[in-house]
C-alpha cells in the first residue's frame, strides 16, 4: 500500500518526503493520532523537518489520505526519533473563540462562525468545506475552546465533521473540514470473520446508559438568569429511565427540546461496540472512509428477532491504519439490527 | 550474479596473500521475513504483511601463506580490516560480466573465524546497509533537449528498481512559459514571526520602466514573489502600485529570531573558507534550518550545515557559495554582524502569463492600505477586507477581544464585510423595572506586529446618551495604559477623535478598548466609540535589501515522466537561471540548487500512488521531459544498478 509521506510547514509548503512506516488512526469527530520513526542518520532527521507545528501528509493507494500537525511527544530512542503527529482539528484545542462570544443560525453556520473564528489570530489551514444548512436555528455562547464548541455543537445537533487534506495547483496544502448531519454512506463492503476481519475475542458488546426519558434546562445567565426547561420521553421494553441534562447556553425553547429528543435517539438502544481488524482482502481497504457503512455478519453472537446470530450494519467511525502490519482496525458505531 | 570479492575497504581480497568467494549455492545476503499471519479464528490464517529482517552477508577468505608463520600474519591482518561494528564496502567483480564491479556497504558482525576443518578458511559476517548489489560504477546519461518534449530512453541493468539522480542544467532562456528576469530580496528581522506582511520593494521598484522595456505586462501577472524553498507566495501591489515608477511588493514572509552574531574570523574578498565562525550572544532560541543563507554587509553566503558551540557561545556554519543569490564578493572584518537572512526572488518577464490567484481574488491582501503604508507605517483606512477567504490576512487583521458589543458600520450600523469603522459600544442594562449598570463588558480591537510598536495614531468618533462615557484607552493590557480618551463634551452629540500616542514600551500588540459602567439614568445609557482610520509606526520593521542585479531567470514548468512506470515528477515554476543546475535526487528524495538550497515546494508528484518519486525498472525505460518553451536544457541523469544478491 505504497503511498509519499510529505512534511509540510505551518503555511501550507513542501519541506520534505520522509521514508518511514506510520501507523495512524483517523477518528469522526475526534483527533487521531499517527506515529513514525525516523533513523537519527537519516539526512530527514532534520530540526526544519520535525519542527512542531509542521505537517505531516500521508498518501495511501487505497485509504483516504491522512495530514496531521507535528506535535509533542518527540521521543529520542537509540538510533532513532519518534515523532507523532494529530489530526488538525487538535489545533482547534489551542484556539480561543472571543470570550462570551454569541454565535447564531443553524448548526452549519454556527461551525462557519467558529472556524473563521479559529483562524481570526493565525491561519490554521482548515477552511470550511461543504458545510449542510440543516438543523434547528439556535444561538449559543462561546466560554470553551473552539475545539470543545465544536464537539457540542457536534453531539448536541447530530453532526459529522470530516477533514481531508488538499493540494491546490501550486502545490500549497489546505485542509477542507466538512460539516454534514450525521449519517453515512451505503458501500458494498462486507465485514465478516475469516474473510477480511481478524477474530476477536469479544465480537460483540452492547453497552452504554439505556436513556428514553431526557429532562433538559438550560440557564441564561443575564439581567434575570432565567431557567428554561423542556422535555422528551419514548416507550421501550425497559420501562422508564429518566435523566436531566444541563445544556447551558442555549437560549431557545425550540433548540432546548430538539436536544432532548435527540438525546433520547441515541440512548433509548444500547451501543454496539464490535471490534474489528481488518485486512485488505479485495477493495476492503477502498471502502473503509469515515462515515462509511458496512454489512457485518456473525453467525453466533447477538439477539435477531430472539434468535441468536447478528446481521447488521456498521457505520464506520474511525480507524486505525497499521502500515507496518497491514492491518487496519476499525471503531465504528450505530449498528442496527 | 557469481561474485569474487576483490577489496574491503580498499584492501585487496584478490591477490597473492588472499582469495574471497562469496558462497555459491547459499542464500545468502537476502533479507529473510517474518510472515505476520493473521488470525482468522475458524477460518484459514491470512498472510497479512511480512516483517523483513535485516540481510546479513558471509563470505569466505582464503589466506594463502604455505607456512604457518604467514598465515598467522595475514590472519592477523585480516582481523585488523574487519573489525566488530565498523563500517566498509566489499567490492566484487562478476565472474559473468568482468567489467562490471558491484559492492554492498555495511558493518562487521563476525570477525573473520576459522572455518571448522579448515586451516587457511576465513569466515566473515557483515550486516547490509541494503540488501542489494549495488554498481560500483555510476551510470551516466546526458541528455541535450532542444524541444518542448523530447524522450530518451535509459537501462537499468540490474534486476532491481534504480533511484536516479537527474541535474537539470538550461543552458539557453526559454522562449515562453516561464519569468525571464529574477532578483534577490534579502529580508531580516528581529523576532520569530509567522507570515508577516512584507513590502518587498519598499515601494522602489520601477515597473514603469519594465514595462516599457519589454520586460513585464502592465498588468504585472507576470510578477512572481517565489519562495527560495520553492513555493510561490502570494503577492499584492502597493506603492504607486503596477507600471508605476514606486510599486511596492506586498507578501508574506516567515521570520525565525536568531541571536546576534558577529564574524569571528575575518573573510578575504577571494576565497570560500572550510567553515565562517560566528560569535553569539544571548541564547539560541530557534533552529537555523541548514540548507540555508546568512548575510555579511551586501553579500550572501550560502551554507550546508551550522554546528553550535553553547559553551563558548559560537556557531560554525559550513559555507558553500559566496556572493551567492546574485550578490558581489567582499572582504569582511573580525566582528562585522552576521545576519541569518530569510529571503526571496521577485521573477517576471513571462509576457503570456495570465492573472495569478491573488489578482482575481485580493481577500488574502494584509488589511491595511497598500497604497500608503511601508513595511514601516501600516495605515489603515478600513480594517478588513471583504472575500471568500477573509481569514487568511490574520495578523494584519486586527482582532475581536473581550466581552462586549462591536460593530463596523460608523455609529453602530452593525457588522460588515468589509470593516469601515472599528466600533465598541457600552450600555446599561434595562430590567424593565429599573435599569442596573453592566459591570462585565469591555469591548476591544487588537492590532499586532511582531517587531513591536512604537506609535498609534487614529480619527475617529465618539458618543454618549447620558451623564457617564466610560474609559476608552489605549492599551497593552490593564496595567499599560498609554492612552486614554476624554469624555465628550456634549451627550447625545458625536464628537471627534484624534489619538497621535507613542508608546513607550514598543508592544507587539496593542488594543483599542472601551471600558464601563455607565450610569443608571434613564432614558437608558449608551455610549459608543469608534476608529474611522489609524496607524501603527513599526518600532524594528523587517529590513529589507536587495541584493545583486537583474539576473537572466529561468522557470522550469513542466514534467519529467517515466512512460514505463507512469511516474511523473511535475516542477511547479521552479525558478533557476541558465547555467545553474537544480538537482533531482530520487534516492534522498531531495532537490536543491547548485548552492544547495533545498526546492521541495516546487515539486509535485502525479500518476501512481508510490513511495518513490520515480524509479528506473530493470531493462529500457522510456523518460519523457515536456515543458513549453524549451530550447536548450541538459539532463545528467546517474544512477546505479541494483540487484539482488
Amino acid at each position: 500500500m505504497p503511498g509519499l509521506k510529505t512534511i509540510y510547514t505551518p503555511d501550507g509548503y513542501a519541506v520534505a518526503d520522509i521514508k518511514a512506516a506510520v501507523t495512524r488512526s483517523s477518528l469522526l469527530n475526534e483527533v487521531g493520532e499517527a506515529v513514525f520513526a525516523i533513523p537519527t542518520s537519516s539526512v530527514k532527521c532534520r530540526e526544519d523537518v520535525l519542527r512542531f507545528g509542521n505537517f505531516l501528509y500521508c498518501k495511501n493507494d487505497s485509504l483516504a489520505d491522512w495530514v496531521g500537525v507535528i506535535d509533542t511527544p518527540r521521543t529520542w530512542k537509540s538510533g532513532y526519533v519518534e515523532v507523532h503527529a494529530f489530526e488538525v482539528p487538535f489545533l482547534l484545542q489551542y484556539r480561543l473563540p472571543l470570550l462570551n462570544q454569541i454565535v447564531s443560525g443553524t448548526p452549519g453556520e454556527r461551525f462557519t462562525a467558529l472556524i473563521t473564528s479559529a483562524n481570526s489570530k493565525t491561519d490554521t489551514l482548515l477552511r470550511a468545506g461543504t458545510v449542510s444548512t440543516a438543523g434547528v436555528t439556535g444561538t449559543e455562547v462561546l466560554t470553551d475552546t473552539i475545539y470543545s464548541q465544536l464537539k457540542s455543537l457536534s453531539t448536541i445537533h447530530g453532526f459529522d465533521w470530516i477533514c481531508s487534506p488538499v493540494i491546490d495547483a501550486s502545490g500549497r496544502l489546505s485542509i477542507t473540514i466538512d460539516w454534514m448531519q450525521k449519517g453515512g454512506v451505503e458501500t458494498d463492503l462486507e465485514l465478516s470473520q475469516g474473510h477480511n476481519i481478524m477474530y476477536g475475542d469479544t465480537p460483540l458488546e452492547e453497552a452504554g446508559e439505556l436513556i428514553n426519558f431526557v429532562e433538559g434546562t438550560s440557564t441564561i445567565e443575564g439581567e434575570t438568569s432565567a431557567q428554561i426547561v423542556a422535555s422528551y420521553g419514548e416507550n421501550a421494553p425497559f420501562g422508564l429511565r429518566e435523566k436531566r441534562v444541563a445544556f447551558d447556553g442555549i437560549t431557545e425553547i425550540t433548540t432546548l427540546q430538539y436536544n432532548c429528543t435527540q438525546q433520547v435517539k441515541a440512548g433509548i438502544n444500547p451501543t454496539y461496540g464490535t471490534p474489528l481488524t481488518a485486512i485488505n482482502i479485495g477493495s476492503t481497504f477502498r471502502n473503509i472512509r469515515l462515515r462509511n457503512i458496512a454489512r457485518y455478519r456473525y453467525n453466533n453472537v447477538g439477539f435477531t428477532g430472539g434468535g441468536l446470530g447478528f446481521t447488521g450494519n456498521v457505520r464506520i467511525e474511525g480507524y486505525m491504519f497499521n502500515e507496518a502490519v497491514g492491518t487496519c482496525e476499525l471503531f465504528t458505531g450505530q449498528v442496527t439490527a | 550474479m557469481r561474485m569474487t570479492l576483490t577489496t574491503w575497504n580498499s584492501h585487496s581480497l584478490n591477490d597473492t596473500s588472499y582469495k574471497a568467494r562469496s558462497p555459491v549455492g547459499v542464500a545468502n545476503g537476502t533479507s529473510n521475513a517474518t510472515p505476520n499471519y493473521i488470525d482468522m479464528g475458524e477460518g484459514q490464517p491470512i498472510l497479512g504483511s511480512m516483517t523483513l529482517a535485516g540481510a546479513m552477508y558471509t563470505f569466505t577468505v582464503h589466506v594463502l601463506s604455505l607456512t604457518d608463520a604467514g598465515r598467522e600474519a595475514q590472519r592477523d591482518v585480516l582481523l585488523g580490516w574487519f573489525i566488530v561494528g565498523e563500517s566498509g564496502t566489499l567490492v566484487g567483480t562478476d565472474d559473468d560480466d568482468t567489467n562490471k564491479d558491484w559492492y554492498l556497504s555495511g558493518r562487521v558482525v563476525s570477525a573473520p573465524a576459522i572455518v571448522p576443518n579448515s586451516y587457511n578458511l576465513y569466515q566473515i559476517t557483515i550486516a547490509l546497509d541494503v540488501p542489494y548489489w549495488i554498481e560500483n560504477d555510476l551510470n551516466t546519461n546526458t541528455w541535450n533537449i532542444t524541444a518542448a518534449t523530447e524522450t530518451e530512453v535509459m537501462t537499468n541493468v540490474g534486476n532491481v528498481a534504480a533511484l536516479p539522480k537527474m541535474a537539470i542544467t538550461p543552458n539557453t532562456a526559454k522562449s515562453s512559459n516561464g519569468n525571464m528576469y529574477k532578483t534577490f530580496y534579502a529580508i531580516k528581522m528581529s523576532t520569530w514571526s509567522s507570515q508577516i506582511p512584507v513590502d518587498i520593494t519598499s515601494a522602489g521598484l520601477n515597473t514603469s520602466t519594465l514595462v516599457g522595456a519589454g520586460k513585464m505586462l502592465a498588468t504585472g501577472y507576470d510578477l512572481q514573489i517565489n519562495y527560495l524553498s520553492g513555493g510561490i507566495a502570494p503577492r499584492y501591489f502597493g506603492g504607486g502600485g503596477i507600471n508605476s515608477a514606486t510599486t511596492g511588493v506586498w507578501s508574506y514572509i516567515d521570520f525565525i529570531a536568531t541571536p546576534p552574531m558577529t564574524l569571528s574570523i575575518a573573510l578575504n574578498n577571494s576565497t570560500t573558507p572550510a567553515t565562517i565562525i560566528a560569535d553569539y550572544t544571548g541564547n539560541i532560541t530557534c533552529s537555523i534550518a541548514s540548507g540555508s543563507q546568512i548575510q555579511i554587509e551586501n553579500e550572501v553566503i550560502t551554507f550546508s550545515t551550522i554546528t553550535v558551540d553553547t559553551v563558548n557561545k559560537k556557531i560554525t556554519f559550513v559555507p558553500t557559495t559566496r556572493a551567492a543569490k546574485g550578490s558581489s564578493i567582499a572582504s569582511h572584518s573580525a566582528g562585522e554582524a552576521v545576519f541569518w537572512i530569510t529571503g526571496v526572488w521577485l521573477s517576471y518577464g513571462d509576457l503570456s502569463a495570465t492573472a495569478q490567484p491573488w489578482d482575481i481574488d485580493l481577500s488574502g491582501a494584509p488589511a491595511f492600505d497598500l497604497a500608503t503604508s511601508t513595511n514601516a507605517l501600516w495605515n489603515y483606512l478600513t480594517f478588513s477586507i471583504a472575500g471568500t477567504d477573509a481569514w487568511t490576512p490574520p495578523i494584519s487583521q486586527p482582532y475581536m477581544q473581550g466581552v462586549g458589543q462591536r460593530y463596523t458600520v460608523t455609529h453602530n450600523g452593525g457588522m460588515s464585510a468589509v470593516w469601515g469603522v472599528i466600533g465598541s459600544r457600552l450600555s446599561s442594562i434595562d430590567l424593565g423595572t429599573q435599569i442596573v449598570q453592566d459591570t462585565s463588558s469591555y469591548p476591544g480591537w487588537v492590532f499586532r506586529h511582531p517587531g513591536g510598536i512604537s506609535n498609534f495614531t487614529a480619527n475617529g468618533e465618539k458618543y454618549r446618551s447620558g451623564a457617564v462615557f466610560g474609559t476608552m484607552t489605549i492599551e497593552k493590557d490593564f496595567n499599560n495604559i498609554f492612552y486614554t480618551e476624554a469624555s465628550p463634551t456634549d451627550p447625545v452629540t458625536w464628537k471627534p477623535i484624534a489619538i497621535n500616542q507613542a508608546l513607550a514600551i514598543n508592544p507587539t500588540s496593542v488594543a483599542f478598548r472601551f471600558v464601563g459602567p455607565l450610569d443608571i439614568i434613564p432614558p437608558l445609557p449608551e455610549a459608543m466609540v469608534e476608529l474611522s482610520d489609524a496607524a501603527l509606526t513599526i518600532y524594528a520593521p523587517p529590513v529589507i535589501t536587495a541584493l545583486g542585479v537583474e539576473q537572466v531567470a529561468y522557470s522550469l514548468n513542466g514534467t519529467i515522466k517515466n512512460s514505463t512506470t507512469s511516474d511523473i515528477i511535475r516542477m511547479n515554476d521552479l525558478v533557476t537561471k541558465t547555467a545553474e543546475t537544480i538537482t533531482i535526487d530520487c534516492d534522498t528524495q531531495e532537490v536543491y540548487a547548485t548552492d544547495g538550497k533545498r526546492v521541495r515546494s516546487a515539486l509535485g508528484f502525479e500518476g501512481p500512488a508510490r513511495d518513490e518519486w520515480l524509479t528506473l525498472e530493470p531493462g529500457a525505460n522510456s523518460i519523457v521531459f515536456a515543458d513549453v518553451g524549451t530550447a536548450d536544457v541538459t539532463i545528467v541523469t546517474t544512477w546505479r544498478a541494483r540487484n539482488t544478491i
